[in-house]
C-alpha cells in the first residue's frame, strides 16, 4: 500500500515535469557586459 | 586493565556526525547568504557563525544542562551539568558506548543551527547587538526547554509518547514558528512589496544546500547515536526524501510558474530533509518517499501564502520551509511509522493514537515558540531596539554595521 503510493508520488511528479507548460517567458539574450572589478582585477594580473 | 565502556564504531561515528552537524550552520549561512542582496552577503554568514559561536559556549555553560540535566515538571531541566560538570569523557551518557561529553557537543550544534534557522526571517535588518541577545535569550529560554520536553528522560512530550526522531519539533517547527513571529516583529524591509527581492548569488545558495544535505546525514543518521540499523535506515530515507523534495518543488513550481528554477531544486531538498527529519528513525524508504513528495508541495504553496496572502516578510522563507516543512514531517511521522524500522508504529501499523500524539506536540511546540518568542523580542525592541535604520538598511549592514564589503576584491 505505502510502496503502491511513492510510486505514484514519483509518477506524479515526472509527468508533471514533462507534461509541464513551455517556458512562459520569452528569452531574451542579454549582451555580455563583463564586471568593472573583475575586469581592472584582470588588467593589473595581466 | 579494566574494559572500557567505549564502543569504536558507534564513537567514531558519532564523532563524525557532530562534525557534520556543525558543517551545516556555516552552510546555513552560504545558503541564507546568496538569497541577499549583495550588500547584505558579509552580514548573513556572519549571522550564522556568531550563533554557532554564541550556542557553543553557552550550550557548554547552561544549555546543555537545562536540556538534560535532572527534571523539573517535565518542563526544564536543573543545573548540575553546568559548565559540563559531570560531563565526562570517561563514562557513557544517554547513549550507550558513546562518551557523554561527545554526545553533549553533538546535542549542542543542533541547538547552533536551530537557532541559527531564524536568522533568515529577519535577514537585511537586523541590529547586530540584537542578534546576539536574541541567540543568547532564545537558545536558553526556547530551545533548551522544547529539547526537554521531546528528548529528555522525564520530559513530558517524551512522556507522552511524541516521536521526533532528529528534531522537527524541537528543531523545525520551534524555529519555523519563531521565524514568523520575528518577521512580523521586527517587520519588513524597506522596499517589501514595492520590488521583489532577487537573490544576488544562487550559485551561494546552492552550494549551502549541498552542504546542508550533506551535514544532514549526521544530523539524521547520527540520531541513531551509534553506528548500527537504524542509523542506516535514516540515512537511506534522508537522501531519498531530500531527492523527492527537489522534484516535487521544481515539478509544482514548474507547472505554475513555467519555469523549473534552481532556487526551487534547492529549496526544495532542504524541504524534503526537514520533512523526514522528524521520521527518520521510524518510516521505511517508501514513506519517506511520501514525505519528500508532501514536503516540496506543502513548502512551495505555503511560500506563496506567506508572502502574498499574508505578506509577511519572512526574508528567506523560513517558516514556509522549516515550520511547514516540520508540522508536515511531524504528523506523517503518526502516520507512517512502522514497527520494522525502529519498533514505534503509525496509523498505517495499527496505530492511530500517534496521529494525535504526534498533532498535540505540534501544537504544543509552536504555541510555546510562538509566545516566548513574541516576549523574548518585545524585551530586546524596548533595551536595545531590534532594528537598524533605515539609511543603514538601504547601504547595506556589510558596510553598515560591518565595514566590510563581500565582493569588493580590487581597488
Amino acid at each position: 500500500m505505502i510502496e503502491f503510493i511513492a510510486l505514484i508520488c514519483f509518477a506524479l511528479v515526472l509527468v508533471a515535469m514533462i507534461a509541464a507548460p513551455a517556458q512562459s517567458r520569452p528569452v531574451v539574450r542579454a549582451e555580455s557586459k563583463p564586471s568593472p572589478v573583475l575586469t581592472r582585477s584582470a588588467t593589473q594580473s595581466a | 586493565m579494566q574494559e572500557s565502556f567505549i564502543n569504536a564504531g558507534d564513537t567514531a561515528w558519532v564523532l563524525v556526525s557532530a562534525a557534520l552537524v556543525m558543517i551545516m550552520t556555516p552552510a546555513l549561512g552560504f545558503f541564507y547568504a546568496g538569497l541577499v542582496r549583495r550588500e547584505n552577503v558579509l552580514t548573513t554568514i556572519m549571522h550564522s557563525l556568531t550563533v554557532l559561536a554564541i550556542v557553543s559556549v553557552q550550550w557548554v555553560l547552561w544549555g546543555y544542562s537545562l536540556a538534560f540535566s535532572g527534571d523539573i515538571g517535565g518542563v526544564i531541566g536543573n543545573l548540575d551539568y553546568f559548565a559540563f560538570n559531570g560531563v565526562s569523557n570517561m563514562e557513557a551518557g544517554p547513549a550507550a558506548g558513546v562518551p557523554h561529553s561527545l554526545w553533549a557537543v553533538y546535542q549542542g550544534l543542533f541547538a547552533a543551527i536551530t537557532t541559527a534557522l531564524i536568522t533568515g526571517a529577519f535577514a537585511e535588518r537586523l541590529k547586530f547587538k540584537a542578534l546576539i541577545l536574541f541567540t543568547v535569550l532564545w537558545s536558553t529560554f526556547v530551545y533548551s526547554p522544547v529539547c526537554h520536553w521531546v528528548w529528555a528522560t522525564g520530559g513530558w512530550l517524551f512522556d507522552f509518547g511524541a516521536l521526533d526522531f532528529a528534531g522537527g519539533t524541537v528543531v523545525h517547527i520551534s524555529s519555523g514558528i519563531a521565524a514568523v513571529v520575528a518577521a512580523v516583529m521586527v517587520g519588513h524591509r524597506v522596499n517589501f512589496g514595492k520590488e521583489e527581492p532577487k537573490p544576488h548569488n544562487l550559485t551561494y545558495t546552492v552550494l549551502g544546500a549541498a552542504f546542508l544535505w550533506f551535514g544532514w546525514f549526521g544530523f539524521n543518521a547520527g540520531s541513531a547515536w551509534a553506528a548500527n540499523e537504524i542509523a542506516a535506515n535514516a540515512f537511506v530515507v534522508t537522501n531519498v526524501a531530500a531527492a523527492m523534495g527537489v522534484l516535487s518543488w521544481v515539478a509544482a513550481q514548474w507547472v505554475r510558474e513555467g519555469k523549473p528554477s534552481v532556487l526551487g531544486g534547492a529549496a526544495g531538498a532542504v524541504a524534503g530533509l526537514v520533512g523526514i527529519t522528524p521520521a527518520a528513525g521510524f518510516v521505511n524508504p517508501a514513506g519517506a518517499i511520501i514525505i519528500g513528495f508532501g514536503a516540496g508541495v506543502l513548502c512551495y504553496l505555503g511560500l506563496g501564502i506567506i508572502k502574498n496572502v499574508l505578506k509577511v516578510d519572512d526574508a528567506l522563507d523560513v517558516f514556509a520551509v522549516h515550520g511547514i516543512g516540520g508540522i508536515w514531517g511531524a504528523i506523517a511521522t503518526g502516520f507512517l511509522a512502522v514497527a520494522s524500522v525502529n519498533g514505534p508504529t503509525g496509523l498505517i501499523d495499527g496505530n492511530p493514537g500517534q496521529v494525535w500524539t504526534q498533532i498535540v506536540a505540534v501544537a504544543a511546540v509552536a504555541a510555546y515558540s510562538a509566545v516566548a518568542t513574541f516576549i523574548l523580542l518585545k524585551l530586546i525592541d524596548v533595551t536595545i531596539g531590534l532594528r537598524v535604520t533605515e539609511p543603514e538598511e538601504s547601504v547595506g549592514l556589510d558596510e553598515s554595521v560591518h565595514g566590510e564589503f563581500g565582493y569588493r576584491m580590487a581597488d
